[in-house]
């Protein structure tokens, strides 16, 4: 590990993540709602179109940021919709970076969930079928500003989290 | 040889095209195939666009329908057949021999291989497919010994494509139902071992544990490796000891004995996984394109990379893999 990734990925850890979790509180619910809603309708357009998330119809989904103390819940009625804490039918749970590494295909999930990064509690079937729709979202269709937030965090990522490509 | 890759996806078909695979296996969004999983597998869409890449690219296109059908769901089964055949898949990898039957008649110039599903492991069944059926090609099961192999290689009336890595599933493998003891569903009736319904993962602040229906198949300790919830893979208490009895979570790996294979004269390795991600496809398939390649410059000076293992070590079940029943000399 060159010095630089060694003090940039020592600088997002002690810096990055905790003002990070900070900012992240002071969002208010309703502006944060609709900038997760409009990201995930336009990168799971495709899978939409194809009528692939009715199963999603009344369930709730949890991503849980555990090193940002942040839980996402996210439902479907004819668009993704992030909703208000409650009840839920399955909980994904694992630290920020553990997310990063999947949205970029650095990993393999079930890789990350043998290793115990990733926990998958409530309904595992519901969890799995959540994740192979992730995985069939196909990055070179996305739309330009999506794909751009992708590869901008990927020519990061070597340098904040070194440990992601263990 | 021919390199077998596995897409459950479209992204992991194109994981597995820019690897360098030489054919990818996919099948459609049904129980017609042994990988049924929600949000898994191809619509027609997605079928048609795997095959012009692949056609762009030289590679060839095979669709599993490698279940059996059960009595409700025989249109399912052939509405799969003539949506592959007019899809222009270059194969259909079938187990069941009455659906094997209805390609035959209606598409007698369709290529089928025989599934690993139909567990076909001596010289006689592969005779017999072959002229009932006239199939290309047999998937050989993980249950043959290297000196079983080479043997069927000098009889067989077909091409012979072996496992090169992947998930082991060892139980007389293709006619396992082992699952159904305790889920009712298995591999060859419902396209699912351990079918996800049935499986509950409780975390507690220091033990994982996998529940299939409910009955208890493993606990990991702190920062103990987990692996898939079968039950051939769980630890069970055997008299005073608590241990895996039946099979270790292990990943069945060929690299080491690609040479071997290559002079018994077998014609193509097949990776497994459809249900795996494009990350996992992408790292395997490059890893055994390396080999191959590495094996046809240096032939039989060909050996095997401590990085190519590290490689598969990571994303193998168990993080570990073995050459399975390939090495066992009592066989
Ligand atoms: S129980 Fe084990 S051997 Fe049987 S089908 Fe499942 S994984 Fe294969």
């Amino acid at each position: 590990m060159t010095l630089l990734t060694r003090s940039l990925s020592k600088t997002h850890n002690l810096i990055g993540k905790p003002v990070l979790a900070r900012i992240h509180k002071l969002i208010p619910f309703r502006l944060k709602k609709k900038i997760i809603e409009e990201v995930l309708n336009r990168a799971f357009k495709q899978v939409i179109d194809d009528g692939d998330l009715e199963f999603l119809k009344g369930k709730v989904i949890v991503l849980n940021l555990s090193d940002l103390n942040e839980s996402i819940f996210i439902g479907w009625n004819s668009s993704l919709q992030v909703l208000p804490r409650g009840e839920y039918d399955v909980e994904i749970r694992g630290d920020l970076d553990e997310f990063v590494t999947l949205a970029l295909r650095k990993e393999d999930p079930d890789t990350l969930f043998f290793q115990r990064r990733i926990c998958i509690q409530g309904d595992t079937e519901l969890g799995l079928a959540v994740k192979n729709l992730i995985d069939s979202v196909d990055l070179e269709e996305l739309p330009g500003a999506i794909r751009k937030g992708l590869s901008i965090t990927e020519t990061l990522y070597p340098y904040l989290m070194p440990s992601g490509a263990r | 040889m021919e390199l077998v890759c596995p897409a459950g996806s479209l992204p992991a078909f194109k994981a597995a095209l820019n690897a360098g695979a030489n054919a990818i296996y996919v099948g459609f969004k049904d129980d017609t195939n042994a990988r049924h999983f929600t949000g898994l597998n191809f619509n027609d869409r997605q079928a048609q666009k795997a095959l012009a890449l692949a056609r762009d690219s030289g590679v060839k296109l095979y669709v599993a329908i490698n279940t059996y059908p059960q009595p409700t769901g025989w249109s399912r089964w052939q509405a799969a057949v003539d949506r592959a055949v007019e899809l222009g898949a270059d194969a259909l990898i079938i187990a069941d021999m009455g659906l094997m039957t209805y390609v035959k008649e209606k598409y007698p110039q369709q290529n089928i291989h025989l599934s690993v599903q139909g567990s076909s492991t001596n010289a006689a069944s592969l005779k017999f497919y072959k002229e009932e059926f006239d199939i290309k090609r047999a998937v050989l099961p993980r249950v043959l010994a290297t000196k079983q192999v080479e043997q069927l290689c000098e009889k067989s009336p077909v091409d012979l494509e072996v496992f090169g890595f992947g998930s082991l599933c060892i139980m007389v493998e293709g006619r396992c139902v082992l699952s159904s003891y305790i889920t009712g569903e298995s591999p060859n009736t419902c396209g699912v071992c351990s079918p996800a319904k049935h499986v509950r993962w409780e975390e507690s602040a220091n033990s994982r544990r996998s529940r299939l229906n409910n009955v208890l198949i493993d606990e990991y300790q702190h920062k103990e490796n987990a692996s898939y919830p079968t039950l051939c893979k769980g630890r069970f208490k055997v008299d005073e000891n608590t241990y895996h009895a039946l099979e270790q979570p292990t990943s069945l790996s060929t690299l080491e004995i690609i040479p071997q294979l290559a002079r018994m004269g077998i014609k193509a390795i097949k990776i497994e996984g459809r249900q795996r991600s494009p990350a996992y496809v992408e790292q395997v398939v490059r890893v055994w394109r390396e080999a191959l390649d590495a094996f046809k410059q240096n032939g039989e000076r060909f050996s095997v990379s401590p990085q190519w293992l590290e490689q598969l070590d990571k994303v193998s079940e168990g993080q570990q893999t073995s050459l399975g029943p390939y090495s066992r000399p009592w066989q």
